[in-house]
């Protein structure tokens, strides 16, 4: 377990996860945020040539998430938009559990980006942010899990094989099919939880812990980038 | 050999929750008669992990019913995600493609359920 972060320490993917979470209150808000707009996305000042795939949208029901899978996939099969295909699926996971599991009473919403560094690298970028009850409470629903007291170890937990608040054996299969996507194209991939974050950088390294009450977020915000 | 048409039976192009492959059941089931159930993806957009877990579910409880263990999911024109073969492993399934880009699911005889990958 790492220490304690505050919002001028973290790392760059946890950076964007916040940014998300910042895109959503301007949205929502009359008020400017400094350094933010509603176009600038996620990717940042270092990819030249960001596209959004899909602009921050805001979802709330499987009928949503449905209906921007197939005008994702649609936008994507036409050539008007460049998607990969297990970023997509990675996508529509995460964008399920938003709406079935984080009770969240504003609404979740999704971003999906594309971008090419100063080397030429193209990186597709997602984020779903859902504002719900976090991870940690869905979790200690389950008998089984009640024990967990801290968010980032909520996280690790919700990530392994068939761990699921809903008590259904069958389930918790989601969040485990994420992580081994990231792990097989070696993606970057951040989930922040209240105050607990996991970051596994390029597939590999998996670091977890604690964020200060500046950086924590309002329930569970979760961003993927994938190279190609 | 009977086939189910997807985008015909769920009249949807993107099939992405548990509920949508639980809508299939009752025709998998009528399709299991002659050894194989063909899931044709024609006009389908994308197949994802949840659906594509829950057909598999439906595939186990099927065999179980009928007590044929050489009973064969074949999804014809395959679904792309390559991650979701590792899902026919967890599952306790082998899964083969055909030169045609077909995916022939069947019962992993050395494996079972869970424990597989």
């Amino acid at each position: 377990m790492s220490s304690t972060l505050y919002s001028d320490d973290l790392l760059p993917h946890l950076k964007a996860a916040q940014r998300l979470t910042k895109l959503v209150a301007l949205r929502n808000s009359s008020d400017a945020l400094p350094g933010l707009s509603d176009e600038s996305g996620l990717l940042g000042d270092e990819f030249g040539a960001v596209t959004q795939a899909l602009p921050l949208t805001r979802f709330a029901s499987v009928n949503d998430v449905e209906r921007l899978a197939n005008d994702l996939e649609l936008s994507a099969s036409s050539g008007s938009i460049r998607t990969h295909v297990e970023m997509c699926g990675v996508f529509y996971e995460l964008a399920l559990n938003a709406v079935q599991h984080s009770e969240s009473a504003v609404g979740c919403y999704a971003i999906v980006e594309q971008g090419v560094d100063a080397d030429g690298l193209i990186l597709h970028l997602l984020g779903v942010a859902d504002f719900g009850i976090g991870i940690r409470a869905t979790l200690i629903r389950n008998p089984d899990f009640a024990y967990i007291d801290n968010d980032a170890d909520a996280i690790v937990m919700a990530a392994e094989l068939h761990v699921t608040g809903t008590g259904d054996s069958n389930r918790g299969l989601g969040l485990d099919h994420v992580m081994n996507v990231v792990r097989t194209w070696q993606c970057n991939f951040v989930i922040i939880s209240g105050s607990g974050y996991l970051n596994i950088l390029n597939g590999e390294v998996s670091i977890q812990g604690n964020l200060n009450a500046d950086a924590s977020v309002s329930g569970t915000v979760a961003v993927m980038t994938l190279p190609v | 050999m009977a086939t189910v048409g997807l985008s015909a039976q769920s009249r949807k192009s993107v099939l992405i929750t548990r509920p949508s492959a639980r809508m299939m059941a009752q025709a998998m089931h009528d399709a299991a008669s002659d050894g194989t159930i063909t899931l044709d993806t024609h006009d389908i957009l994308r197949i994802g992990v949840s659906f594509f877990d829950e057909a598999l579910l439906v595939l186990r409880d099927i065999i179980q019913e009928s007590g044929n263990e050489e009973l064969r999911l074949v999804y014809h024109k395959a679904p792309t995600m390559q991650s979701l073969k590792n899902l026919a492993a967890h599952r306790g399934f082998v899964l083969h493609e055909s030169a045609d880009g077909d995916w022939i699911i069947s019962r992993n005889p050395d494996g079972n359920a869970d424990d597989a990958r």
